[in-house]
């Protein structure tokens, strides 16, 4: 039995869907199925997207445990509207758009937060792997510098070349993602990268 | 927090430098981005939210609990409009029958004592009169004569002869 099977009639379960073997039975028959059917939706949600949610998620808050929560706060809101998932086209996208905000509400909570130690240990934590000792670590300081101007975007484009870095998501995704069109996708992405290049070639000018 | 290393594409491979940048031998600025896109997520993440998933309370609205069926939900809300629509519509009847015949509906046409039916009390041959059927009779004010009235105020009574 797979991982989704089980968790389905482990969450069926959880729901009290325990059927009275009275006339009540005939009923509440296709209530049940049907929240079976949710449930079963859901976990397969959470085996098909859970990695993919949790990338977007670290590529924006950039702590595991934050991520890992936010995935999980996505799934309880999915299992709020488990209702009407069948009216959902493209689950991908929706689910992306849900963990991107709750992403944004925790990151505007969290403001505080000083990022600059939380850049540095993320530069190092990159893939560095086939790489000589020297230019592992200038591969950490340019993913740093990199990571501190892409900090220091506006907040719109920051967020449109964040998620253009997802290959699984176009154009068309990212504009449904961030409820725009994807030509305003297009022109806040041209005008991210020749900020971003600006911002890096003044530092390493300054250098 | 344990990610597996995918392969780093060397920095110096002009093959990645990025398009803003074409005669630097650096990455593309966006190839960062791209590896941090590409962290796997940490082992048995699914499991996690599955179980968290089955420990949250399934969040049912009242309305679902007591009519799961969604056709139902509708048939319901529909009779509900229903009622109040009739029903506001009988007291907009009402309202009118009221003010087009006020006086039928003030006062009733009294029953006969053989219509009315038998309590086992009788009203032992009293009758009730009210006051509107039997109006009270102010006499008239005799009324004088305006023209005798004008002349003994304009004449001076004459001094009455002495006796």
């Amino acid at each position: 039995m797979s991982t989704c099977t089980v968790a389905a009639a482990a969450w069926g379960a959880a729901a009290g869907m325990e059927i009275p073997a009275t006339s009540v039975r005939e009923h509440h028959e296709p209530a049940a199925q049907a929240a079976q059917a949710s449930s079963a939706a859901i976990a397969a949600l959470v085996d098909q997207y859970a990695g993919t949610l949790y990338r977007v998620a670290y590529s924006v808050l950039r702590n595991s445990a934050d991520a890992e929560d936010a995935v999980q706060e996505t799934y309880l809101r999915v299992l709020r509207h488990r209702d009407s998932l069948e009216d959902i086209r493209d689950a991908r996208v929706w689910l992306v758009r849900i963990v991107w905000n709750v992403v944004l509400d925790r990151k505007r909570r969290a403001k505080t937060r000083p990022e600059t130690d939380d850049i540095a240990d993320l530069a190092r934590l990159l893939p560095a792997a086939g790489l000589s000792a020297d230019d592992r670590v200038g591969a950490a300081q340019h993913h740093e510098a990199v990571l501190r101007a892409v900090t220091r975007l506006p907040e719109k484009e920051q967020r449109v070349l964040i998620l253009s870095a997802f290959e699984e998501l176009s154009s068309v995704e990212i504009a449904k993602v961030l409820g725009t069109t994807e030509s305003t996708v297009r022109s806040r992405l041209f005008r991210a990268r020749n900020l971003l290049s600006t911002l890096l070639s003044h530092s390493r000018s300054a250098r | 927090m344990n990610h597996p290393t995918p392969q780093h594409p060397n920095p110096s491979d002009p093959s990645r430098t990025g398009p803003s940048q074409p005669g630097l031998l650096l990455p593309d600025p966006e190839l960062t981005l791209r590896l941090l896109a590409q962290l796997p997520p940490p082992d048995g993440l699914a499991d996690r939210v599955h179980r968290r998933l089955q420990a949250a309370p399934l969040p049912a609205s009242f309305w679902s609990q007591w009519m799961p069926m969604r056709r139902l939900q509708f048939a319901g809300a529909a009779a509900v409009v229903l009622a109040l629509g009739f029903s506001s519509w009988t007291i907009y009847e009402n309202r009118q029958h009221a003010t087009h015949a006020p006086a039928a509906a003030q006062s009733p046409a009294p029953q006969s004592p053989a219509a009315q039916p038998t309590s086992g009390l009788t009203p032992a041959g009293a009758e009730r009169h009210p006051a509107s059927l039997k109006p009270i009779k102010v006499p008239p004010v005799p009324k004088k004569k305006p023209s005798a009235a004008k002349s003994r105020a304009a004449k001076p009574t004459p001094n009455p002869p002495p006796n």
